[in-house]
Protein backbone atom coordinates (compact mmCIF):
# COMPACT_ATOMS: atom_id res chain seq x y z
CA UNK A 1 0.00 0.00 0.00
CA UNK A 2 2.63 2.18 1.11
CA UNK A 3 4.27 1.89 -2.70
CA UNK A 4 0.82 2.56 -4.35
CA UNK A 5 0.49 5.59 -2.00
CA UNK A 6 4.19 7.15 -3.32
CA UNK A 7 2.91 6.07 -6.95
CA UNK A 8 -0.16 8.38 -6.75
CA UNK A 9 1.57 10.88 -4.46
CA UNK A 10 3.96 11.50 -7.52
CA UNK A 11 1.56 11.41 -10.16
CA UNK A 12 -1.07 13.70 -8.15
CA UNK A 13 2.03 16.33 -8.15
CA UNK A 14 2.60 15.65 -12.48
CA UNK A 15 -0.97 14.77 -12.91
CA UNK A 16 -3.40 16.32 -10.50
CA UNK A 17 -6.72 14.79 -10.78
CA UNK A 18 -9.51 14.30 -8.39
CA UNK A 19 -9.65 10.62 -8.67
CA UNK A 20 -6.04 10.45 -7.78
CA UNK A 21 -6.75 12.84 -4.57
CA UNK A 22 -10.22 10.87 -3.46
CA UNK A 23 -7.85 7.30 -4.16
CA UNK A 24 -4.83 8.94 -2.08
CA UNK A 25 -7.71 10.11 0.71
CA UNK A 26 -8.98 6.34 0.89
CA UNK A 27 -5.49 4.67 0.72
CA UNK A 28 -4.63 6.83 3.55
CA UNK A 29 -7.52 5.72 5.14
CA UNK A 30 -7.10 2.73 4.81
CA UNK A 31 -3.86 2.64 6.21
CA UNK A 32 -4.60 4.43 9.48
CA UNK A 33 -4.16 7.78 8.64
CA UNK A 34 -7.04 9.62 9.11
CA UNK A 35 -5.25 13.04 8.84
CA UNK A 36 -3.91 12.40 5.97
CA UNK A 37 -6.86 11.59 4.13
CA UNK A 38 -8.58 14.65 5.19
CA UNK A 39 -6.07 16.51 4.25
CA UNK A 40 -5.68 14.62 0.38
CA UNK A 41 -10.02 15.45 0.43
CA UNK A 42 -8.72 19.27 1.02
CA UNK A 43 -6.30 19.37 -1.71
CA UNK A 44 -8.33 18.00 -3.63
CA UNK A 45 -11.36 20.46 -2.84
CA UNK A 46 -8.94 23.25 -3.88
CA UNK A 47 -7.96 22.08 -7.06
CA UNK A 48 -11.56 20.75 -7.72
CA UNK A 49 -13.98 22.33 -5.88
CA UNK A 50 -16.82 21.07 -7.67
CA UNK A 51 -15.83 17.06 -7.08
CA UNK A 52 -18.45 15.78 -5.01
CA UNK A 53 -17.06 12.72 -3.99
CA UNK A 54 -14.42 14.00 -1.95
CA UNK A 55 -17.25 15.86 -0.15
CA UNK A 56 -19.15 12.44 0.58
CA UNK A 57 -15.76 11.06 1.77
CA UNK A 58 -14.36 14.06 3.67
CA UNK A 59 -17.70 13.69 5.74
CA UNK A 60 -17.33 10.03 5.87
CA UNK A 61 -13.60 10.82 7.51
CA UNK A 62 -15.15 13.32 9.96
CA UNK A 63 -18.42 11.59 10.85
CA UNK A 64 -15.87 8.53 11.91
CA UNK A 65 -14.27 10.94 14.22
CA UNK A 66 -17.44 11.67 15.72
CA UNK A 67 -17.90 15.43 13.95
CA UNK A 68 -21.48 14.62 13.01
CA UNK A 69 -22.20 18.40 12.49
CA UNK A 70 -18.95 18.78 10.17
CA UNK A 71 -19.82 15.83 8.14
CA UNK A 72 -23.23 17.03 7.80
CA UNK A 73 -22.05 20.33 6.28
CA UNK A 74 -19.51 19.18 3.89
CA UNK A 75 -22.54 17.07 2.37
CA UNK A 76 -24.92 20.43 2.38
CA UNK A 77 -21.57 21.54 0.71
CA UNK A 78 -21.31 19.01 -1.65
CA UNK A 79 -24.67 18.97 -2.80
CA UNK A 80 -24.27 22.66 -3.03
CA UNK A 81 -22.11 22.26 -5.87
CA UNK A 82 -23.59 18.75 -7.12
CA UNK A 83 -27.10 18.63 -6.28
CA UNK A 84 -27.34 15.25 -7.95
CA UNK A 85 -24.67 13.72 -5.59
CA UNK A 86 -26.88 10.79 -4.92
CA UNK A 87 -24.47 9.39 -2.74
CA UNK A 88 -24.27 12.45 -0.30
CA UNK A 89 -27.95 11.95 0.53
CA UNK A 90 -27.37 8.51 1.27
CA UNK A 91 -24.56 9.65 3.86
CA UNK A 92 -26.38 12.18 5.28
CA UNK A 93 -29.59 9.76 5.69
CA UNK A 94 -26.97 7.05 7.43
CA UNK A 95 -25.74 10.03 9.94
CA UNK A 96 -29.17 11.36 10.15
CA UNK A 97 -30.49 8.26 11.48
CA UNK A 98 -27.92 7.37 13.69
CA UNK A 99 -28.10 10.73 15.39
CA UNK A 100 -31.97 9.84 15.64
CA UNK A 101 -33.00 12.12 13.62
CA UNK A 102 -35.15 9.57 11.37
CA UNK A 103 -37.59 12.08 9.37
CA UNK A 104 -34.30 13.88 8.20
CA UNK A 105 -32.89 10.95 6.95
CA UNK A 106 -36.34 9.72 5.44
CA UNK A 107 -36.22 12.86 3.72
CA UNK A 108 -32.50 12.99 2.48
CA UNK A 109 -33.69 9.47 1.32
CA UNK A 110 -36.84 10.34 -0.42
CA UNK A 111 -34.27 12.91 -2.33
CA UNK A 112 -31.99 9.90 -3.37
CA UNK A 113 -34.43 7.92 -4.74
CA UNK A 114 -35.93 11.15 -7.01
CA UNK A 115 -32.52 10.98 -8.20
CA UNK A 116 -31.84 7.71 -8.96
CA UNK A 117 -33.80 4.34 -8.27
CA UNK A 118 -31.86 2.13 -6.33
CA UNK A 119 -33.77 -1.19 -4.22
CA UNK A 120 -31.13 -0.82 -1.59
CA UNK A 121 -32.58 2.83 -1.00
CA UNK A 122 -35.82 2.19 -1.26
CA UNK A 123 -35.51 -0.70 1.69
CA UNK A 124 -33.64 1.80 3.51
CA UNK A 125 -36.33 4.19 3.57
CA UNK A 126 -38.50 1.08 4.16
CA UNK A 127 -36.39 0.11 7.35
CA UNK A 128 -36.93 3.97 8.91
CA UNK A 129 -40.10 4.64 7.53
CA UNK A 130 -41.41 1.41 9.55
CA UNK A 131 -39.50 2.73 12.73
CA UNK A 132 -40.73 6.02 12.50
CA UNK A 133 -44.31 4.78 12.25
CA UNK A 134 -43.43 2.64 15.20
CA UNK A 135 -42.54 5.32 17.34
CA UNK A 136 -45.27 7.76 15.80
CA UNK A 137 -48.37 5.78 14.80
CA UNK A 138 -49.78 8.52 12.79
CA UNK A 139 -46.29 8.97 10.78
CA UNK A 140 -47.27 10.29 7.32
CA UNK A 141 -44.09 9.28 6.05
CA UNK A 142 -45.18 5.39 5.07
CA UNK A 143 -47.57 6.84 2.28
CA UNK A 144 -44.93 9.66 1.14
CA UNK A 145 -42.22 7.42 -0.47
CA UNK A 146 -41.84 8.52 -3.85
CA UNK A 147 -42.86 6.11 -6.43
CA UNK A 148 -39.61 4.65 -8.49
CA UNK A 149 -38.60 7.18 -11.15
CA UNK A 150 -38.58 4.98 -14.12
CA UNK A 151 -42.31 4.73 -15.86
CA UNK A 152 -41.24 3.99 -18.94
CA UNK A 153 -43.08 0.37 -19.87
CA UNK A 154 -45.65 -1.87 -18.04
CA UNK A 155 -43.25 -4.18 -16.58
CA UNK A 156 -44.26 -7.91 -15.38
CA UNK A 157 -42.62 -7.72 -11.94
CA UNK A 158 -44.27 -7.26 -9.22
CA UNK A 159 -44.39 -3.38 -7.52
CA UNK A 160 -42.36 -2.38 -4.47
CA UNK A 161 -44.62 -2.12 -1.79
CA UNK A 162 -44.33 2.16 -2.12
CA UNK A 163 -44.64 2.14 -5.17
CA UNK A 164 -47.36 4.09 -6.91
CA UNK A 165 -49.00 2.85 -9.34
CA UNK A 166 -47.20 3.07 -12.35
CA UNK A 167 -49.28 5.20 -15.40
CA UNK A 168 -47.37 5.54 -18.52
CA UNK A 169 -48.70 7.80 -21.12
CA UNK A 170 -45.70 6.11 -23.57
CA UNK A 171 -47.89 3.82 -25.70
CA UNK A 172 -50.29 6.16 -26.34
CA UNK A 173 -50.90 9.49 -27.67
CA UNK A 174 -48.71 12.46 -25.56
CA UNK A 175 -50.82 14.31 -22.94
CA UNK A 176 -51.80 18.17 -23.45
CA UNK A 177 -48.59 19.34 -21.15
CA UNK A 178 -46.04 16.85 -23.20
CA UNK A 179 -47.65 17.69 -26.18
CA UNK A 180 -47.02 21.55 -25.14
CA UNK A 181 -43.44 20.89 -23.80
CA UNK A 182 -42.41 19.33 -27.22
CA UNK A 183 -44.24 22.00 -28.88
CA UNK A 184 -41.59 24.48 -26.79
CA UNK A 185 -38.35 22.69 -28.18
CA UNK A 186 -39.19 21.85 -31.26
CA UNK A 187 -40.49 26.46 -31.68
CA UNK A 188 -37.14 26.81 -29.90
CA UNK A 189 -34.68 29.05 -32.76
CA UNK A 190 -32.45 26.14 -34.77
CA UNK A 191 -34.61 23.29 -34.25
CA UNK A 192 -34.82 21.22 -36.89
CA UNK A 193 -36.92 18.30 -35.34
CA UNK A 194 -37.82 16.85 -32.14
CA UNK A 195 -38.28 12.93 -30.94
CA UNK A 196 -38.66 11.39 -28.31
CA UNK A 197 -37.69 7.42 -28.06
CA UNK A 198 -37.71 4.57 -25.89
CA UNK A 199 -35.30 2.32 -24.63
CA UNK A 200 -35.70 0.15 -27.98
CA UNK A 201 -35.33 2.87 -29.76
CA UNK A 202 -39.00 3.17 -30.71
CA UNK A 203 -40.99 6.78 -31.58
CA UNK A 204 -42.58 7.71 -28.80
CA UNK A 205 -43.66 11.24 -29.85
CA UNK A 206 -42.15 13.53 -32.93
CA UNK A 207 -41.81 17.03 -33.77
CA UNK A 208 -40.74 18.93 -36.77
CA UNK A 209 -38.78 15.52 -38.61
CA UNK A 210 -40.18 14.40 -41.90
CA UNK A 211 -41.77 11.04 -41.71
CA UNK A 212 -39.11 8.30 -41.68
CA UNK A 213 -36.27 10.46 -40.16
CA UNK A 214 -38.30 10.29 -37.09
CA UNK A 215 -37.39 7.07 -37.18
CA UNK A 216 -34.26 6.52 -38.09
CA UNK A 217 -33.23 9.52 -35.24
CA UNK A 218 -34.88 7.07 -32.66
CA UNK A 219 -33.21 3.73 -33.63
CA UNK A 220 -30.22 5.00 -34.47
CA UNK A 221 -29.67 7.30 -31.85
CA UNK A 222 -30.67 4.15 -29.15
CA UNK A 223 -27.95 2.10 -30.39
CA UNK A 224 -25.42 5.77 -29.94
CA UNK A 225 -27.06 5.57 -26.79
CA UNK A 226 -26.03 2.23 -25.91
CA UNK A 227 -22.44 2.81 -27.23
CA UNK A 228 -22.36 5.54 -25.32
CA UNK A 229 -23.19 4.24 -21.76
CA UNK A 230 -20.71 1.29 -22.95
CA UNK A 231 -18.08 3.83 -23.12
CA UNK A 232 -18.86 5.41 -19.70
CA UNK A 233 -18.76 2.16 -18.00
CA UNK A 234 -15.20 2.03 -19.15
CA UNK A 235 -14.17 5.01 -17.53
CA UNK A 236 -16.52 4.81 -14.31
CA UNK A 237 -18.42 7.50 -15.42
CA UNK A 238 -21.61 6.44 -14.14
CA UNK A 239 -25.22 6.28 -15.67
CA UNK A 240 -25.60 8.39 -19.18
CA UNK A 241 -27.29 11.55 -18.81
CA UNK A 242 -26.76 12.77 -22.60
CA UNK A 243 -24.91 12.33 -25.37
CA UNK A 244 -24.18 14.81 -28.75
CA UNK A 245 -22.78 14.78 -31.93
CA UNK A 246 -21.59 17.86 -33.64
CA UNK A 247 -20.85 18.18 -37.68
CA UNK A 248 -20.51 20.58 -39.96
CA UNK A 249 -24.25 20.19 -41.17
CA UNK A 250 -26.03 19.84 -37.93
CA UNK A 251 -25.95 18.31 -34.40
CA UNK A 252 -27.50 15.69 -32.85
CA UNK A 253 -28.47 16.08 -29.04
CA UNK A 254 -30.11 13.02 -26.73
CA UNK A 255 -31.19 13.36 -23.45
CA UNK A 256 -31.35 10.95 -21.14
CA UNK A 257 -32.73 9.56 -17.59
CA UNK A 258 -31.76 6.39 -17.18
CA UNK A 259 -32.07 5.05 -20.52
CA UNK A 260 -35.57 4.08 -20.52
CA UNK A 261 -36.79 7.63 -22.20
CA UNK A 262 -34.87 9.73 -24.53
CA UNK A 263 -35.19 12.99 -26.12
CA UNK A 264 -33.04 13.35 -29.56
CA UNK A 265 -33.32 17.08 -31.43
CA UNK A 266 -31.77 17.58 -34.33
CA UNK A 267 -30.20 21.14 -35.00
CA UNK A 268 -28.61 23.64 -36.35
CA UNK A 269 -24.65 23.49 -35.97
CA UNK A 270 -24.74 26.65 -34.25
CA UNK A 271 -27.82 26.32 -31.83
CA UNK A 272 -26.03 26.33 -28.34
CA UNK A 273 -26.57 22.96 -26.43
CA UNK A 274 -27.20 24.48 -22.88
CA UNK A 275 -30.58 25.81 -24.17
CA UNK A 276 -31.87 22.83 -26.00
CA UNK A 277 -30.78 20.88 -22.55
CA UNK A 278 -33.08 22.97 -20.35
CA UNK A 279 -36.42 22.54 -22.95
CA UNK A 280 -35.24 18.83 -23.69
CA UNK A 281 -35.34 17.98 -19.69
CA UNK A 282 -38.71 19.83 -19.86
CA UNK A 283 -40.04 16.98 -21.71
CA UNK A 284 -38.56 14.55 -20.03
CA UNK A 285 -39.94 16.18 -16.44
CA UNK A 286 -43.68 16.05 -18.49
CA UNK A 287 -42.90 12.60 -19.74
CA UNK A 288 -42.47 11.80 -16.06
CA UNK A 289 -39.21 10.36 -16.74
CA UNK A 290 -37.34 12.96 -14.72
CA UNK B 1 5.87 12.80 -28.92
CA UNK B 2 1.99 11.73 -28.62
CA UNK B 3 2.48 10.77 -25.21
CA UNK B 4 4.58 14.34 -24.20
CA UNK B 5 1.28 16.57 -26.05
CA UNK B 6 -1.22 13.83 -24.01
CA UNK B 7 0.76 14.48 -20.61
CA UNK B 8 0.33 17.76 -21.51
CA UNK B 9 -3.06 17.62 -22.10
CA UNK B 10 -3.92 15.84 -19.30
CA UNK B 11 -2.85 19.09 -16.63
CA UNK B 12 -5.92 20.69 -18.47
CA UNK B 13 -8.26 21.24 -15.56
CA UNK B 14 -11.13 18.93 -16.27
CA UNK B 15 -8.83 16.67 -18.08
CA UNK B 16 -9.11 13.07 -16.21
CA UNK B 17 -6.86 11.16 -19.06
CA UNK B 18 -6.89 11.08 -22.33
CA UNK B 19 -6.19 8.29 -25.29
CA UNK B 20 -5.71 8.30 -29.32
CA UNK B 21 -7.10 6.29 -31.22
CA UNK B 22 -7.61 5.20 -34.63
CA UNK B 23 -11.27 5.37 -36.26
CA UNK B 24 -11.63 1.53 -35.71
CA UNK B 25 -10.92 1.43 -31.90
CA UNK B 26 -7.41 0.69 -31.79
CA UNK B 27 -5.10 2.52 -29.72
CA UNK B 28 -2.42 4.83 -30.50
CA UNK B 29 -0.98 6.48 -27.13
CA UNK B 30 -2.51 6.76 -24.22
CA UNK B 31 -2.35 8.34 -20.91
CA UNK B 32 -5.14 7.77 -18.07
CA UNK B 33 -5.99 6.82 -14.51
CA UNK B 34 -4.82 3.62 -13.56
CA UNK B 35 -8.41 2.02 -12.95
CA UNK B 36 -8.99 3.19 -16.70
CA UNK B 37 -8.03 0.37 -19.38
CA UNK B 38 -6.46 2.45 -22.42
CA UNK B 39 -7.92 -0.47 -24.50
CA UNK B 40 -11.09 -1.53 -23.38
CA UNK B 41 -12.03 2.44 -23.54
CA UNK B 42 -10.46 3.11 -27.12
CA UNK B 43 -12.72 -0.11 -28.43
CA UNK B 44 -16.10 1.56 -26.72
CA UNK B 45 -15.35 4.88 -28.44
CA UNK B 46 -14.49 3.34 -31.48
CA UNK B 47 -17.93 1.42 -31.30
CA UNK B 48 -19.46 4.37 -30.24
CA UNK B 49 -17.89 6.62 -33.30
CA UNK B 50 -19.07 4.20 -36.00
CA UNK B 51 -22.92 4.03 -34.45
CA UNK B 52 -22.63 8.23 -34.64
CA UNK B 53 -21.28 8.18 -38.03
CA UNK B 54 -23.83 6.16 -39.10
CA UNK B 55 -27.02 8.37 -37.35
CA UNK B 56 -24.85 11.13 -39.15
CA UNK B 57 -24.56 10.18 -42.80
CA UNK B 58 -28.24 8.46 -42.29
CA UNK B 59 -29.56 12.26 -41.44
CA UNK B 60 -27.19 13.54 -44.20
CA UNK B 61 -25.50 15.40 -41.49
CA UNK B 62 -21.92 15.64 -43.33
CA UNK B 63 -18.25 16.31 -41.56
CA UNK B 64 -17.64 13.87 -38.44
CA UNK B 65 -17.23 16.35 -35.70
CA UNK B 66 -16.62 16.49 -32.17
CA UNK B 67 -18.69 13.37 -29.75
CA UNK B 68 -19.57 14.50 -26.53
CA UNK B 69 -20.54 11.82 -23.95
CA UNK B 70 -22.02 12.81 -20.43
CA UNK B 71 -22.69 10.28 -17.50
CA UNK B 72 -23.35 10.95 -13.96
CA UNK B 73 -20.07 10.39 -12.69
CA UNK B 74 -17.91 12.17 -15.33
CA UNK B 75 -17.41 12.45 -19.27
CA UNK B 76 -15.74 11.42 -22.83
CA UNK B 77 -15.07 14.11 -25.20
CA UNK B 78 -13.75 12.23 -28.43
CA UNK B 79 -12.13 14.90 -31.16
CA UNK B 80 -10.91 14.47 -34.35
CA UNK B 81 -7.53 14.51 -34.63
CA UNK B 82 -6.59 14.25 -38.47
CA UNK B 83 -7.63 10.85 -39.51
CA UNK B 84 -7.41 9.14 -35.93
CA UNK B 85 -9.89 10.98 -32.86
CA UNK B 86 -8.51 11.69 -28.90
CA UNK B 87 -10.97 10.82 -26.75
CA UNK B 88 -10.49 12.77 -23.24
CA UNK B 89 -11.97 11.26 -20.39
CA UNK B 90 -13.71 14.68 -18.17
CA UNK B 91 -13.93 14.91 -14.98
CA UNK B 92 -17.20 15.58 -13.05
CA UNK B 93 -18.18 19.32 -12.86
CA UNK B 94 -15.67 20.28 -15.67
CA UNK B 95 -16.34 23.28 -17.87
CA UNK B 96 -16.87 21.83 -21.34
CA UNK B 97 -16.82 24.63 -23.58
CA UNK B 98 -13.77 26.09 -21.61
CA UNK B 99 -12.36 22.37 -21.95
CA UNK B 100 -13.06 22.07 -25.70
CA UNK B 101 -11.65 25.66 -25.75
CA UNK B 102 -8.36 25.04 -24.11
CA UNK B 103 -7.94 21.34 -25.98
CA UNK B 104 -8.06 23.00 -29.10
CA UNK B 105 -4.24 23.48 -29.39
CA UNK B 106 -3.67 20.07 -28.45
CA UNK B 107 -5.77 18.38 -31.25
CA UNK B 108 -3.98 20.49 -33.77
CA UNK B 109 -0.57 19.15 -32.12
CA UNK B 110 -2.04 15.89 -31.99
CA UNK B 111 -2.94 16.01 -35.70
CA UNK B 112 0.04 17.45 -36.89
CA UNK B 113 2.42 14.65 -35.11
CA UNK B 114 -0.01 12.04 -36.32
CA UNK B 115 0.74 13.39 -39.91
CA UNK B 116 4.21 13.01 -39.57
Amino acid sequence: MESELERLRKKVENFPSASTFTRLAELSHDAGDAAGAEEWCRKCLRAFPRHGMAYVILADLQNAKGRTEDALKSLAAGLEKDPRLVQAHRAAAEILAKAGRTPEAVAELKKALVIKDDEQVRARLRELAGSASGSRPASPLAGAVPAAPRPTVPTAAPAAPFAQPVTTPFSRPAAPAQARALDHLAAEPGIRGVAVSDASGRVISTKGLPAGQDEALAALGAEVGRGAAMALTTTGGGGLGSWSVVTGSGQILAFTRGGQVTVLVLAEPTVRPAMIELRARQVLAELGAA
Amino acid sequence: MIDEILIKLNRVRGVGGAVVLTTDGQVVAGVLRQEVDDARLAAAVGTLLGHAQHLASTLRLAGGGPLHVQGELGGILALPVGKAWLAIVIDPGANLALLQLEARPFTEQLAAAIAL
